[in-house]
């Protein structure tokens, strides 16, 4: 092959995607190929060298939440305004023999009552908010025009009760309670309610179908039944209709299982790092996430009850600088003890320069790495390569790390370590990462030919 | 049964007047989709307005997508069209320039370190700088892992012309690249030596 026909696989080689697509002897051509060929073993090179930094470049995350949210307003816009699609025009039809039909009915009723009274009695028809029709007098043999329009939102009123019908005891508990109203369609949550201090709640909700849950339920609670009249909505969605009131009702027990009971301890290694006041358990789901939290006491433990079987992972809430080095955890249907909650302090970028004494080129050796150990030795971390001679490690802050250097490329030797306030790391000297600094703290180390 | 089926089978009940399995769509392809605006424009409220936008146009045209095709190439060609023809529209400000890499505006140096912040910089600026045409196939085989066949199927030529593409594009990208790297260096030692010579 050709150096031109290799160099047009490379850029699609770096996306590992070429393997699956070529035959096994065009890839051993481009590889025994790039391995004999110094330009098109630069070029690879080159080209990874970028494709690192390119995947570097961080992205500004998108708001998922409101754009689900304008989708869903789209799709009820689009659905009114839509020619009704191939499946969609048998109901409508349907529905549209049913109003006709009604509006017949009610125009013969009305055209037989009149020939029945002498004189005429006067009639309204309103067959929708807007619909023309005669005012008074005697009714018209044409069916008046039905104009259909936005239905006015409805009313979702609701109450949360103990299992019992009596009222929640202690309405503290449900502070922190949201009651989540879900759209038919996807997974989208459109529409969140508090619960107030007498358990009550009130949203008004566009004409659909929702689905209740409760969110952030306090562990102390579980749900018995979400019901509107007869309809048991812990299974079912329930239809809100425009102008007009749904009525819900929510029941509760207190939780007396110990089955899936969660218990642990969170260690403070790090003093003066505030403190952590609750944790939180998120369990994320294909369709929701569930979560809950309960209060640290004063030694470290924290519990929780009915813990759902799942994957679970923790967060620290509070005036705390602690960050969790074990946040995942999966829960059995008999739950966990003895979980050990492990914080060390925000971890800090440092960037790492290797470069050469007589600032010459490098040589191409990934397999260099770059060892900060902590003074006490509990931490130890390892920089990865980012780009040529450019490494990054990401270290709990407020520590005093030394710096040391594995596996220099053959031929070369260490002649030098410092950081940005030009202390010798090389003998003896130690790092500090501070976590508040203005500046990035950085490491340049020095390579000496042997 | 939406959970688990394929764009292909979703996006035919959406032709057929399905609305539950767009929903579902759109979660599965909505942030790639801001991503692919994100990286062709630097603009996150635009990239999010032309998610929409994409969405809509579904909606629009979803007569056209065809039984026996693939859905992830129908789609970016229907991103492509949207994102130019919101260009297009005189009224829109073009997508961001050399002076300003947009990606890395809202990022402090201190959050992926001054080095690295200066080398991504210099290739998000070389890649606002490529003609539109080069940037689009970089974006899309780089960051969304499309094949010279998907990119084929895309931009409507054979698979060998999708490829010599991909290729041209990154050569471009790194002679751009290397170009402001070595402004920005020599612009470096230059306030240097001036820092050095004022103390």
């Amino acid at each position: 092959m050709r150096c031109d026909e290799v160099q047009a696989y490379l850029a699609e080689h770096l996306t590992g995607l070429l393997a699956d697509r070529l035959s096994g002897k065009v890839q051993s051509h481009i590889r025994d190929h790039v391995m004999s060929c110094a330009d098109c073993c630069e070029e690879l090179e080159d080209f990874e060298e970028m494709q690192k930094v390119l995947r570097s470049i961080p992205v500004e995350t998108c708001d998922s939440e409101a754009m689900r949210a304008k989708f869903d307003s789209l799709m009820v816009v689009r659905d009114a305004k839509l020619p009704p699609s191939r499946l969609r025009q048998g109901r409508l039809g349907l529905r549209a023999v049913i109003v006709v039909g009604g509006v017949i009915v009610m125009v013969a009723t009305v055209f037989i009552a009149g020939r029945h009274h002498n004189p005429p009695v006067p009639v309204v028809a309103v067959a929708s908010p807007v619909a023309s029709a005669p005012a008074s007098g005697t009714v018209s043999e044409q069916a008046p025009n039905v104009t259909a329009t936005p239905a006015a939102p409805g009313v979702l009123n609701g109450r949360v009760l103990m299992e019992d019908g009596s009222a929640i005891s202690d309405p503290e508990l449900f502070g922190d309670i949201e009651i989540q109203a879900e759209s038919a369609v996807g997974r989208a949550s459109t529409e969140n309610v508090r619960v107030d201090s007498s358990g009550r709640f009130i949203r008004s909700l566009d004409a659909g179908e929702y689905r209740i849950r409760m969110a952030d339920l306090s562990q102390n609670y579980v749900i018995r039944a979400i019901t509107s009249g007869t309809a048991d909505l812990l299974k079912d969605p329930i239809h809100v209709k425009g102008d007009s009131e749904t009525n819900i009702e929510i029941r509760v027990a207190r939780n007396r299982s110990n089955r899936g009971r969660v218990r642990g301890m969170v260690i403070r290694n790090v003093a003066d790092a505030g403190s952590a006041e609750r944790v939180t358990l998120c369990c994320f789901r294909a369709a929701a996430s569930d979560r809950m939290s309960a209060p640290i006491r004063q030694d470290g433990t924290f519990e929780f009850m009915g813990v759902p079987p799942g994957h679970y992972s923790a967060e620290l809430q509070g005036n705390s600088k602690l960050t969790l080095t074990n946040p995942a955890i999966d829960v059995p249907n008999d739950g966990v003890s003895g979980w050990i909650l492990n914080t060390v302090t925000p971890l800090v970028s440092v960037d790492v320069t290797l470069r050469l004494d007589t600032d010459g080129r490098l040589p191409y050796h990934p397999g260099t790495s770059i060892v900060f150990t902590s003074r006490s030795g509990g931490i130890r971390v390892v920089a990865t390569g980012v780009v040529g001679n450019l490494f990054r490690a990401s270290a709990p802050s407020d520590q005093e790390y030394t710096v040391t250097v594995l596996n220099v490329a053959e031929g070369y030797a260490v002649q030098s370590i410092t950081d940005s306030s030009n202390s010798d790391l090389l003998h003896g000297g130690r790092m500090i990462v501070p976590s508040d600094s203005a500046r990035v703290p950085s490491v340049t180390i020095t390579l000496t030919k042997n | 049964m939406t959970m688990n089926s394929t764009d292909e089978t979703l996006m035919s009940a959406v032709r057929d007047g399905g609305q539950a399995e767009l929903g579902v769509l759109f979660e599965r392809h909505h942030r790639a989709l801001y991503e692919f605006f994100f990286h062709m424009t630097g603009d996150r409220r635009e990239s999010e307005n032309l998610v929409q936008d994409v969405f809509s146009r579904i909606l629009k045209f979803r007569d056209t997508f065809r039984e026996e095709g693939r859905f992830r190439p129908w789609l970016f060609r229907i991103a492509r069209n949207a994102y130019h023809d919101h260009f297009r529209n005189p009224q829109v400000d073009p997508p961001a320039s050399e002076l300003e890499p947009p990606i890395l505006r809202n990022v402090s140096p201190r959050s992926i370190g001054p080095m690295i912040h200066e080398i991504a910089e210099s290739l998000q600026s070389a890649l606002l700088n490529l003609p539109e045409d080069r940037r689009e196939v970089i974006v899309l085989s780089q960051y969304h892992g499309m094949t010279s066949d998907d990119l084929a199927e895309l931009l409507d030529v054979d698979e060998p012309a999708a490829r010599v593409r991909t290729h041209r594009a990154m050569m471009e990208l790194r002679e751009i690249f290397r170009r402001i790297l070595n402004e920005n260096r020599s612009c470096d030692v230059t306030k240097s030596r001036l820092t050095s010579q004022s103390t």
